[in-house]
């Protein structure tokens, strides 16, 4: 009963402009240490799946970077660990994908190679903390050819696409739908399957002689009858991040013990790329609260409601308050933000006062100087 | 297969350490936690590959287990190497008999093929239980332009303190032209780091004839140094200034870790281009809470802050209660301070667990500061009184 796992790292039409406009979705910085793909990539690792590619489609320079070899994810291996799949161009045209199915087909000829039973596919957008064992057993008692994870619960905006399973009282999944959710409580999807690594390959081959692209609309909408489909309903925590009010909120649900305790649990750790920052660093007249700081800041400011990243400096005086501050940004002293999403080596001046909205946090794009 | 280094080093980290009492009862000295996330070998390490070299032998023998686990293959410090990196060096049973490291110069003595498989024109011989940055490489470069066979690093000290350190007597080219393992009257306050670069092939020759010397303590200080003095050798003192402190007592162990705190002295861990690295664990960033109140501490990754931190070195994975008060101490990772707790001028070892309103040593007195050691694993029951300057040991098992 072993799996291999495949990371979507970019897929979908996000609601992210300024985050995601010089990196992939998985490298999104998140959690005042971590990047989107760090989860899935955890996870997996967790749940004894040593052998992971992720397919990468465009500006994915940051996503390699992070990764490197895989070895802080333990995927250093000499047999199986991490491939990264950057797109790949047949001679008989682009390289770029516009699909699950039609990504996977560039690493047809990998998935033919490797002898374990089962494919874990997976998107790098949801927080969550998954031990897929469960779930592939649940995969296999059931003798089912695909297993989507979806959670009961409603979409909170309702200005994107989910996708929503109709599920049967055996647990089969009798149709799915993809487009805007309606307002109600739904089987909706977190972007995970398991499938059969052999009927993989053959939906894989039969999506390139008829030019499928989709597996969501092409095989699990469409085949949801003649196919062994079941849902598995993950209970835990579990958020996709497809906007910035849902990467704000996400990064502060983590502020709430009971939620954090259940993504970073003891004995499945989210691991990330190292960085050797020094501890951080709190001055003598400062006021801290409720927030979550990482090594490598300076706090010389106030900081309440908070996720701070790696190195960050906060300003003397400078109020931070219901931020998100990623890596390396300097806050200026006596600079007061709040409700704000500070991208990476951002620079806040002395001074500067800048509010968002808790519904619409004011994002500010990396390297911007303010 | 030899591939010729220009300079390799050997990191000496078998002593036991007994100064520090409670705190190296399990592990070796340059194993200890230092600065809320390093441990004290990672100094001199950092220093080594950030000064270019690439291989760096450890002999050890007490308690390596911990160190073992630490450096294992050396890649927190960019010492997987694919020709030399870190490796740790035991002693080990020779076909004329077996013989633990009788003393530093022993320990090199014993790793003669381990060293001669590099080809090395020098040997930097370090100790791992000093706290400081240092370009070695400027050393090396200074033992070249010198011609010299040895070159020991000096530091000035104040001239009060000169009698607990080996001195070094030079002339005005810098060449050293008499040695004093503290001297009652120092002439001078240029004080020996324990770094030493040595030209191998007269240094082979003074480690083999010092093994064949049946008086000799086989120690660098007391007879290396001194019998190539007394044969007219080219030494000379590298001056070295900057910050450097020997953190082989418990209060130099708690100063240097407060040092950390101070802005004079803190550049240490934050220099950009110099920095230190060490193993890290994997844990989420600290959480500070609503009842937290933190001032003028360093605070490591994995915490859960819901007390009162004033002036403290916090490692990571430490959690601490409300109500708790902690003051110029050092919190060793993965400790629990439960609720009430004060803990002031301390050193709380890790995986400690501090009970319910337990008192911890105390505020410095007219008769000076006394620092209360908690040994690691150590339970202290809710509402013990630990007395300043008292030291706890209850653990039986090494921690892992």
């Amino acid at each position: 009963m072993t799996a291999v796992g495949i990371i979507f790292s970019e897929i979908h039409d996000h609601n992210l402009p300024e985050i995601t406009k010089k990196r992939t979705l998985g490298s999104v910085p998140f959690g005042g240490r971590y990047r989107l793909i760090d989860f899935v990539l955890s996870n997996m690792v967790n749940s004894g799946i040593t052998s992971v590619g992720v397919i990468a489609r465009n500006n994915y320079h940051s996503l390699m970077s992070h990764l490197g070899s895989g070895k802080e994810w333990d995927l250093s291996r000499k047999f199986g660990g991490l491939t990264v799949f950057p797109p790949y161009s047949l001679s008989s045209g682009a390289g770029l994908y516009s699909g699950r199915l039609d990504a996977m087909k560039s690493i047809l000829s990998t998935l033919e190679k490797v002898s374990d039973d089962y494919v874990v596919l997976a998107d790098c957008d949801t927080v969550c903390n998954m031990d897929y064992t469960d779930i592939i057993k649940y995969h296999a008692d059931k003798d089912a050819d695909i297993t989507v994870i979806y959670q009961r619960k409603q979409v909170a905006d309702k200005r994107l696409n989910s996708t929503i399973y109709e599920i049967g009282e055996d647990g089969r999944v009798n149709s799915a739908f993809v487009g805007i959710a309606p307002d109600r409580e739904d089987n909706v999807s977190l972007g995970m399957w398991i499938v059969n690594r052999n009927l993989l390959i053959t939906l894989i081959r039969e999506a390139i002689a008829v030019g499928r692209l989709s597996f969501e609309k092409d095989i699990i909408a469409k085949r949801a009858g003649s196919l062994k489909i079941y849902g598995y309903n993950f209970e835990g925590y579990a958020v996709k991040i497809d906007s910035n009010s849902s990467l704000f909120q996400a990064n502060m649900d983590l502020l709430d013990s009971s939620i954090r305790n259940e993504i970073f649990k003891k004995n499945n750790p989210i691991y990330t790329r190292v960085r050797d920052e020094a501890p951080t660093r709190y001055a003598s007249d400062v006021t801290v609260k409720n927030s979550l700081i990482a090594n490598g800041s300076v706090v010389l400011g106030d900081v309440e409601n908070s996720v701070i990243s790696r190195g960050v400096h906060i300003g003397k005086g400078a109020k931070v308050k219901n931020c998100v501050i990623m890596q390396g940004a300097v806050i200026g002293d006596n600079a007061n933000i709040s409700y704000a999403i500070i991208d990476k080596h951002c620079v806040i001046k002395d001074g500067r006062v800048l509010s968002g909205h808790e519904t619409y946090p004011f994002v500010l794009a990396k390297d911007t100087i303010v | 297969m030899i591939r010729k280094n220009r300079c390799i080093a050997m990191l000496l980290a078998g002593g036991q350490g007994s100064r520090l009492h409670v705190l190296t009862k399990n592990i070796a000295k340059p194993a200890v936690p230092f600065g809320a996330k390093y441990r004290i070998i990672d100094f001199t390490l950092s220093n080594c590959i950030n000064s270019n070299i690439n291989v760096v032998g450890v002999p050890t023998q007490y308690q390596p287990l911990v160190l073992n686990r630490y450096i294992r293959n050396g890649l927190p410090w960019d010492l997987d190497r694919l020709y030399g990196g870190v490796y740790i060096l035991p002693p080990y049973q020779q076909s004329n008999g077996t013989d633990w490291y009788k003393g530093t110069a022993n320990a090199i003595y014993q790793n003669i093929r381990f060293i001669e498989q590099y080809d090395p024109d020098y040997v930097l011989i370090l100790s791992g239980d000093h706290i400081y940055s240092m370009d070695y490489s400027k050393m090396i470069e200074y033992h070249e332009e010198k011609g010299a066979d040895a070159t020991i690093a000096v530091i000035k000290v104040p001239i009060e303190e000169a009698s607990r350190f080996g001195i070094m007597n030079t002339n005005e080219e810098g060449k050293i032209v008499s040695f004093e393992e503290k001297p009652k009257v120092p002439k001078n306050n240029e004080a020996s780091m324990g770094i030493y670069v040595f030209s191998w092939k007269k240094l082979r020759k003074y480690l083999v004839e010092d093994e064949a010397d049946p008086n000799s303590s086989n120690d660098f200080g007391k007879n290396i140094i001194p019998k190539m003095l007394a044969d007219g050798e080219k030494m000379y003192a590298f001056p070295f200034s900057g910050y450097w402190k020997d953190v082989g007592t418990i209060d130099s162990l708690w100063e240097a870790n407060m040092d950390l705190l101070n802005e004079e002295t803190s550049g240490i861990i934050n220099d950009p281009n110099w920095k230190i690295y060490a193993r890290n664990p994997v844990c989420p960033p600290q959480y500070i809470g609503d009842k937290a109140s933190i001032k003028d501490s360093i605070v490591s990754e994995g915490c859960d802050i819901n007390g009162e931190i004033d002036h403290s070195v916090v490692f990571y994975k430490v959690t601490v209660e409300e109500d708790v008060y902690i003051k110029d101490s050092i919190i060793m990772q993965d400790a629990v301070i439960k609720k009430g707790a004060r803990i002031i001028n301390a050193i709380v070892g890790d995986h400690t667990v501090i009970g319910e309103n337990a008192v911890i040593g105390g505020e410095a007195t007219e008769e000076g500061r006394k620092i209360s050691v908690i040994g690691g694993g150590a339970v202290i029951a809710d509402n013990e009184v630990v007395a300043p300057g008292e030291m706890i040991d209850r653990s039986d098992e090494p921690i892992i």
